[in-house]
């Protein structure tokens, strides 16, 4: 294996890791603010994706389908979010995640029925198509070289937002204390479909980002959902910081396996064993992370001791 | 004084920069009422948590019938027979009395994986557990759900829980909180009578019952003890009085 | 408590009734049905024992199901196929008796319910959920990528396994045997939750603090209880996978999962037969809903969340007009 190779491997596994986190980071701020366990967050990934897929086509145009998807998503979000999470605050995580679960079996079939079982294909924008070289010599896919520099400037900007802004100000009293944050005169209603929506907009942007590279296609959603709970396993919930760390953990963990750990069975044994061992084995292996996590530090590794 | 049950030795506990025990001392010995009392924020909670094993301490030594039971999780220390009661009743709400008292026997003889037999059916539960019901004053309440019992029922409940795990030593955490006049004159005499099974260690904010009940009574201010005397020697207390009784009374 | 037990008798004589009806009128698939039902019913006595008594809300009980349904499509397999299952360390051979099938099932799903148990009971809440589903994916993917037993194509073994004395392939005799099954399976399950064991199980639901005052570890009660319900719910996955002759991977997947939760539900969390009410309920939506419209799953999802939303006792709930009970 050429260090080349190597190299552009950990670039996939950066553009999987930003993905992965736009799913957490939604997730995970939905429960640090609300308290609820979200299944349905993977069936606004794939709205998302549809809606970019279909807006592309109708109109030629991968940005204004870009632009349909956060408007989709987020669209979905709050409709969701005033007609049935919004009762689900109160309850127990048990019913959190039947309701959300039902959401998933209306996204999905709903969608099916809108857009048919056969699979969408989008294609990548004119200006991000092909390959560019960057130092070293490594030729590298200009679109997934976006994707990473998006998600980070995605993370920045939440960073930015829980940080700086008022927004952010009366999420993290959210977190800590609701019945403080309503003393302070803030619609805690409001402030939550906002939230919501805003988790579903970067659900969303990430469904339709990798609705280029994988095919649009119903239950698309739910494999990225497990993931993003195994990023926020290992991270800590509640910690867009574990979100991030965690989400580059596990894409990181995943691409790489995939690709060394055939090649270090090879070593030993004869090439279609290797293959077949080494990738089994590789599927798991972000699991085994995450059992590891579990042994070392149950509360993640940015999650706050109970 | 006869040798102590429970003897603690400088038992220390940070969190971060904030001492919320500061090499505590304080034996409990048989037959006595201890009071623990002190202003809101004093630590007696915390204390309470890492004598029972809730939490762990920093620093110091936790002697129970003269065996360390500093590095025992809090399982083991209820099996060795210390006792305690919440500040806020806790009961299993969806259980009978009965059934709360039966699980409590069941804690006590440490058999908890029989899957068969009924529960209810096993005499070495529930003989005990009636028993204990009716000593905590609960007679003909056996089958009431704790979530429908009053709440000075509730905390008699948790004496009758108390008592089934055939205690060496009581820890109570305010049992008089949320009682009435009445309801704390009940629970009163009840605890009078029940330093005769163990000692009580008894951290309570109505004075009038420390003051009724205590043999002794140990002053905890900011995670320290500042005295330690009977009823009246802490009356006379002048740092006593500054710090605590002072500002309250 | 004494209309919800009525409930319940009524429910066993249908399962009974509606097979033998079937039977009589020559209605062999309506017999596959109600077979579907015992089995379903059966993985959800399983998961019950962890949620309803337990309050554990594992996601990810499809493991032990697949689990179960992988190990009678394996051995099944290699006797078919007269290969052994492996040499190393000591030889396996394949069997096609389901006595023999099902204590493996049991064991393998027991197994892995300790292990997966083990780690996610390190976590409580929101994390348990997480980290049951995604155990659950693991093997989910385990399946996909390992060539051996058919990947992504899952395995086929044409030939249902047999039973001393009985004609599995007559579909009474098999609904027979699992109904049988899950009969024992309800017993052991009202028992466990008068026992001792079941009354520390329960205290731990409704207040683990307090528990652990008494002198009880939840710990060691829930993984317990944990490894009893993977160990029930793989022996469900064993006949279900005998019933189709076939195992896929979809039989570990998370929808799998959240259908086992369903059967629980919508019967009636904690409720001993609320998966008999949840699983007839199930399968009967299906074919009257999938009659309608080959969208029907969208129609199951708003009426779980009206169920969630309004009627929090399930069927046996609503029936009986009674909260749970303990």
């Amino acid at each position: 294996m050429s260090v080349m190779l190597l190299i552009e491997q950990v670039l996939n596994g950066l553009q999987y890791g930003v993905m992965l986190f736009l799913m957490a980071a939604g997730l995970t701020l939905v429960f640090g603010v609300m308290g609820l366990i979200n299944l349905a967050h993977g069936s606004l990934y794939m709205v998302g994706a549809f809606a970019c897929a279909g807006v592309a086509a109708a109109t030629g145009s991968f940005w204004l389908g870009l632009a349909a998807s956060l408007a989709a998503a987020a669209a979905a979000g709050a409709l969701v979010e005033v007609a049935v999470i919004r009762r689900l605050y109160d309850r127990d995580h048990l019913d959190q995640v039947l309701a959300t679960f039902a959401l998933i079996l209306v996204f999905s079939e709903g969608t099916r029925w809108l857009f048919g079982s056969f699979p969408l294909y989008l294609s990548v924008p004119e200006v991000l198509s092909g390959a560019v070289t960057l130092p070293g010599g490594i030729e590298y896919s200009l679109y997934r070289l976006a994707i990473i520099v998006a998600g980070f400037a995605v993370a920045a900007g939440l960073f930015w937002l829980i940080g700086r802004t008022r927004l952010g100000v009366r999420i993290r009293a959210g977190e800590s204390d609701r019945e403080m944050i309503a003393a302070l005169g803030v619609d805690i209603r409001k402030l939550y479909t906002v939230v919501f929506a805003l988790g579903a907009a970067l659900a969303g942007l990430a469904g339709a980002l990798v609705g280029t590279i994988q095919s649009v296609q119903v239950g698309m959603g739910e494999p990225v959902l497990i993931l993003a709970f195994v990023v926020i396993v290992i991270g800590g919930i509640g910690s867009i910081k574990g979100a991030l760390v965690g989400a580059l953990l596990v894409g990181m963990t995943d691409t790489l396996g995939k690709v060394l750990l055939p090649v270090a069975f090879g070593t030993v044994m004869d090439a279609s064993d290797a293959t077949a061992i080494g990738s089994a084995l590789a599927s798991m292996l972000i699991y085994i992370l995450m059992a590891g996590v579990l042994i070392y530090r149950p509360q993640g590794l940015f999650g706050e001791a109970h | 004084m006869a040798d102590p049950i429970l003897q603690i030795r400088g038992l220390s506990k940070s969190f971060g920069a904030l001492k919320a025990t500061d090499a505590v001392s304080l034996d409990l010995v048989p037959g006595e009422i201890h009071a623990l009392i002190g202003p809101n924020g004093a630590g007696k909670s915390t204390l309470i948590k890492q004598i029972v094993g809730e939490l762990r301490h920093d620093a110091g030594s936790i002697r129970f019938e003269g065996q360390e039971i500093g590095t025992l999780d809090a399982p083991a220390r209820a099996r060795l027979g210390l006792a305690r009661s919440f500040q806020v009743s806790s009961v299993m709400p969806e259980f009978t009395v009965l059934q709360n008292v039966a699980l409590a026997v069941q804690g006590a003889s440490g058999e908890s994986f029989r899957f068969l037999r009924p529960a209810l059916g096993d005499a070495a539960l529930v003989d005990p557990a009636r028993f204990h019901i009716a000593h905590a004053g609960l007679e003909g309440r056996e089958a009431v759900p704790a979530a429908d019992l009053s709440h000075g029922e509730r905390r008699k409940l948790e004496i009758a829980m108390a008592l089934a795990l055939r205690p060496q030593a009581f820890l109570l955490d305010e049992p008089m909180a949320g009682m009435g006049p009445e309801g704390s004159r009940q629970l009163t005499a009840i605890l009078s009578d029940l330093r005769e099974e163990a000692p009580i260690l008894l951290v309570e904010h109505d004075m009038d019952a420390v003051f009724a009940l205590a043999d002794r009574i140990s002053v905890l201010v900011y995670g320290r003890i500042i005295a330690t005397g009977t009823v009246d020697e802490i009356r006379a207390n002048a740092d006593v009085q500054s710090a605590y009784l002072g500002e309250d009374a | 408590m004494l209309r919800e037990s009525w409930i319940n008798a009524v429910l066993l004589a249908a399962l009974v009734a509606v097979p033998l009806w079937a039977l009589a009128a020559g209605e062999p698939f309506v017999i596959t049905l109600a077979t579907k039902v015992a089995i379903f019913a059966l993985a959800g006595v399983g998961l019950n024992l962890a949620l309803g008594l337990g309050g554990l809300i594992s996601f990810g009980h499809a493991a032990f199901f697949g689990l179960g349904g992988y190990v009678a499509g394996i051995l099944a397999w290699h006797e078919a196929n007269a290969m052994p299952v492996t040499t190393l360390p000591f030889t396996i051979e394949g069997t096609n008796e389901m006595l023999a099938i099902w204590p493996v099932a049991m064991l393998v799903a027991g197994l892995a319910a300790a292990l997966i148990g083990a780690l996610s009971l390190r976590t409580s809440g929101v994390y348990f959920i997480m980290v049951t589903l995604a155990f659950a994916q693991m093997l989910y993917y385990f399946a996909i990528s390992w060539p051996a037993y058919g990947g992504e194509d899952g395995l086929s073994f044409y030939v249902r396994n047999t039973f001393p004395g009985a004609n599995t392939f007559d579909p009474i005799q098999f609904f027979a045997i699992c109904l049988v099954l899950l009969a024992g399976a309800l017993a052991l399950s009202w028992a466990i939750r008068r026992s001792r064991f079941g009354l520390a199980l329960m205290g731990a639901r409704q207040n683990a603090q307090r528990v652990v005052s008494l002198g009880i570890r939840p710990f060691g009660i829930r993984l317990t209880a944990f490894v009893i319900s993977g160990m029930i719910t793989g022996l469900a996955g064993a006949l279900y996978a005998d019933l189709n002759r076939f195992v896929s991977p979809q039989m570990l997947s998370w929808h799998m999962s959240g259908e086992i939760m369903i059967f629980v539900i919508l019967g009636g969390v904690g409720r001993l037969y609320g998966p008999i009410a949840g699983a007839g309920l199930f399968i009967l939506l299906e074919h009257l809903l999938g009659g309608v419209s080959e969208y029907w799953q969208a129609l199951l999802g708003l009426l779980l969340l009206v169920v969630v939303l309004f009627a929090r006792g399930g069927l046996i709930g609503v029936l009986s007009k009674e909260a749970r009970d303990g």
